[in-house]
């Protein structure tokens, strides 16, 4: 009889029958390889079929398609450029950034660190409940809510006050007629919208990286006599930082992929300019809204080089977070006794 | 052991049920087998009540995917899809259905400009060369000369105009770009016409019905979409200058009026903007089905020839409520024989009911 290869068995695994040991082993081992393997498969497969269907887009109109303003479908005088559709999906998703890691992470020390007493249980069940609600849910409140009260109020007031800033307030003042301003929904509601929408998931992972931030840190630095405030500014908040930074682009990755939210909320218009309040357009929005009936051959294509280059920006996104969670954590856990993988484990297994 | 067995019987008998109940459902009543349809949004609410009302008289089950024009050809070509519908006729560029196949229009739509501005009356006066400049962005207030000169006596406030404009590839935008474009030479220069354009400014929405809640939402907002959403949206329509002088509106009269001229056969460029018919809406369009003649299936080709002959007959009276127009006779005769020409395995077909 061979004997059993591979590392050392348990009393409980060494305790079972040989034959079916080796069968079960080799069975899981086997699934699981498959899985592993299929998925990289069509992952590749996802990316062949962009790339390879794009790159007519590519051939077509050359490097330009990148930095193109123009997107006409009308035969004859087709010309396609995926600049306004880049700028609005960075611009939209930024923005939702801003506004929402602050309040995420503010929400997060609130529930975890605050006494708050019977207002914690109702507030986490609350912000999770936002996560529940479907993104077309979303979508059709801001148009019917958000749109109107934005346009009317808020967008005015914002151009009066915030607008008169010297360099920031560009962003604020709202262009004429002519170069997309207006009612009819902008990259501002669309990035508050975003902003909703991935409070809840940036809360939820920053509340897990601040629960496991160890005990004596914090009763150190009360030791020390620091109030509340500086004890987490001392001693929470760096240890916390590459959770942070995790949550902060699971954020962004959902931001990024957005789709029927936004479309229905952003303008829908082509033109790129400094401010926010101009009529915007997506890349998940325009694809959305044009694909069922691309039927030439150069507008699918350009749609789909769209996606393509969509994609490549969630995988650069992925790939910048995975190295900023680990340059910042380095930074954070030099000279301190806590295992690494508590902190990446919460940033980043949990979620994913 | 056997309480598996017992178990694994009694849900493959279930399973077999199921089935047949599905398939026994599936068939409807009267003789004839479902068959589905896909394409046009415009026309898909009356689809959709013809459906229902060629089941309620004895039909068999029609369904109906408002997937848009362009899929409904795609699907119709890849034989998907027992008729394909279309607010545009068959182009050139469109995929092309390798079977003979019929076209012909079974209703009369309008596209309405829809506006909200609180202080002006219904019915306000526009010809094409103001409305090109509207959505060109060159009018950009409701009490701009252009406008004033066509309404003279009515007070124009001084609102800014914002426009709304389909986000979608559409027949609806085919057929009001179309007539922009007949209408003002810096439109059809600038921008022409298609079933997506790029549009100057304005704010996209997708779909008739979002374009008709965002001009509902917004003061000083205009817009274009099917007649039936200005009507169920509570919008004013604009009245439309028409080839005499005249001013039009979308009414059900001036829709079946402009139909008059149309011709058979359908070729790419056939429309019906700006009919010479005195009283005609100049933004009408028909919008047509697509049926291959040669039908292997005797089932499904029943269904689909009495379908189309109870939309072209009875389903007619229905259409002024959905707020459409019934085809002038001249032209139902027209499609009824090109119905004609659908035959199931060379034998023709009797309509029933």
């Amino acid at each position: 009889m061979a004997q059993v290869e591979g590392p050392a068995l348990s009393p409980v695994e060494a305790a079972a029958p040989r034959r079916r040991r080796r069968f079960g082993d080799s069975v899981f081992k086997g699934g699981s390889a498959v899985i592993a393997v299929g998925l990289i498969v069509l992952l590749f497969a996802i990316l062949a079929l962009l790339v390879g269907e794009g790159s007519e887009a590519f051939r077509k109109f050359g490097f330009s398609f990148l930095t193109g303003t123009h997107w006409n479908p009308v035969a004859g005088r087709q010309s396609f450029g995926a600049l306004p559709f880049i700028f609005g999906t960075f611009v939209t998703s930024l923005t939702a950034i801003v506004l929402a890691v602050p309040v995420s992470v503010g929400l997060a020390l609130l529930l975890s660190e605050m006494q708050t007493g019977w207002l914690r249980n109702p507030l986490a069940v609350l912000v999770d409940l936002l996560a529940a609600i479907p993104s077309v849910i979303y979508g059709l409140w801001a148009f019917f809510v958000l749109v109107p009260v934005f346009d009317n109020h808020v967008d005015p007031f914002l151009a009066a006050t915030l607008g008169r800033i010297p360099i920031l307030g560009a962003l604020f003042r709202i262009p004429p007629a002519s170069q997309g301003g207006g009612p009819g929904g902008n990259l501002f509601i669309a990035g508050v919208v975003l902003a909703v929408m991935i409070l809840p998931i940036v809360t939820a992972v920053t509340r897990e990286v601040v629960s496991i931030v160890p005990r004596e840190l914090r009763e150190g630095a009360m030791a020390l006599g620091a109030t509340r405030y500086e004890v987490i500014k001392m001693s929470v908040l760096p240890y916390a930082r590459s959770g942070i930074v995790g949550a902060t682009m699971l954020g962004l990755g959902r931001a990024l992929g957005e789709t029927i939210a936004v479309a229905m909320v952003v303008g829908n218009g082509l033109l790129i300019g400094p401010s926010l309040m101009r009529h915007g357009y997506t890349i998940p929005a325009v694809i959305a809204n044009e694909f069922r009936e691309a039927a030439t051959g150069d507008h699918r294509s350009a749609l789909l080089a769209l996606a393509a280059i969509l994609v490549v920006i969630a995988l650069i996104m992925a790939a910048l977070s995975r190295l900023l969670v680990g340059r910042t954590e380095q930074v954070v856990t030099a000279g301190l006794a806590v295992p690494e993988e508590d902190v990446l484990r919460a940033a980043m297994g949990e979620e994913e | 052991m056997t309480r598996k067995a017992g178990r694994v019987s009694t849900l493959v008998a279930a399973t077999v049920a199921l089935g047949l109940v599905v398939v026994a459902c599936s068939s409807g009543g009267g003789g004839g087998k479902a068959i589905s349809g896909a394409g046009s949004t415009f026309a898909q609410p009356v689809y959709t009540a013809w459906a229902q009302d060629f089941v309620g008289a004895g039909g068999a089950q029609v369904n109906y995917q408002g997937v848009g024009s362009g899929a409904g050809i795609q699907d119709f070509a890849n034989k998907t899809v027992a008729f394909g519908a279309t607010d545009v006729p068959l182009q050139s560029s469109d995929p092309q259905p390798k079977s003979p196949y019929v076209q012909f229009p079974t209703m009369v739509g309008a596209v309405a400009i829809l506006y909200n501005v609180s202080g002006l009356p219904n019915g306000l006066k526009l010809d094409g060369a103001t409305a090109a400049d509207i959505f060109l962005g060159k009018v950009t207030k409701w009490n701009d000369p252009e406008i004033a000169k066509l309404n003279p006596g009515v007070t124009l406030p001084s609102t800014a105009i914002s426009t709304v404009h389909r986000s979608d590839e559409s027949g609806t935008t085919a057929v009001f770009t179309g007539w922009l474009a007949d209408e003002s030479p810096t439109w059809k220069s600038q921008i022409g016409s298609g079933k997506a354009v790029q549009w100057p400014g304005g704010s996209g929405a997708n779909g008739s019905s979002a374009v008709a809640a965002a001009v509902k939402q917004t003061n000083g907002a205009v817009g274009y979409a099917s007649q039936d959403y200005a009507v169920t949206s509570g919008l004013s329509s604009a009245a439309v200058e028409a080839p005499d002088g005249s001013f039009v509106s979308p009414t059900t009269q001036a829709m079946t009026a402009a139909a008059g001229g149309l011709q058979f056969p359908i070729t790419p460029t056939t429309n019906i903007l700006n009919s010479s018919t005195p009283g005609a809406y100049p933004i009408a369009t028909t919008t047509y089905v697509l049926l291959y003649t040669d039908q292997t299936d005797q089932k499904e080709a029943q269904t689909l020839v009495s379908f189309f002959h109870w939309g072209l007959t009875q389903g007619q009276t229905k259409l002024k409520s959905l707020n459409y127009a019934p085809l002038p006779a001249n032209i139902l005769a027209g499609s009824l024989l090109q119905l004609k020409r659908v035959k199931a395995n060379g034998s023709a077909i009797t309509p029933s009911p």
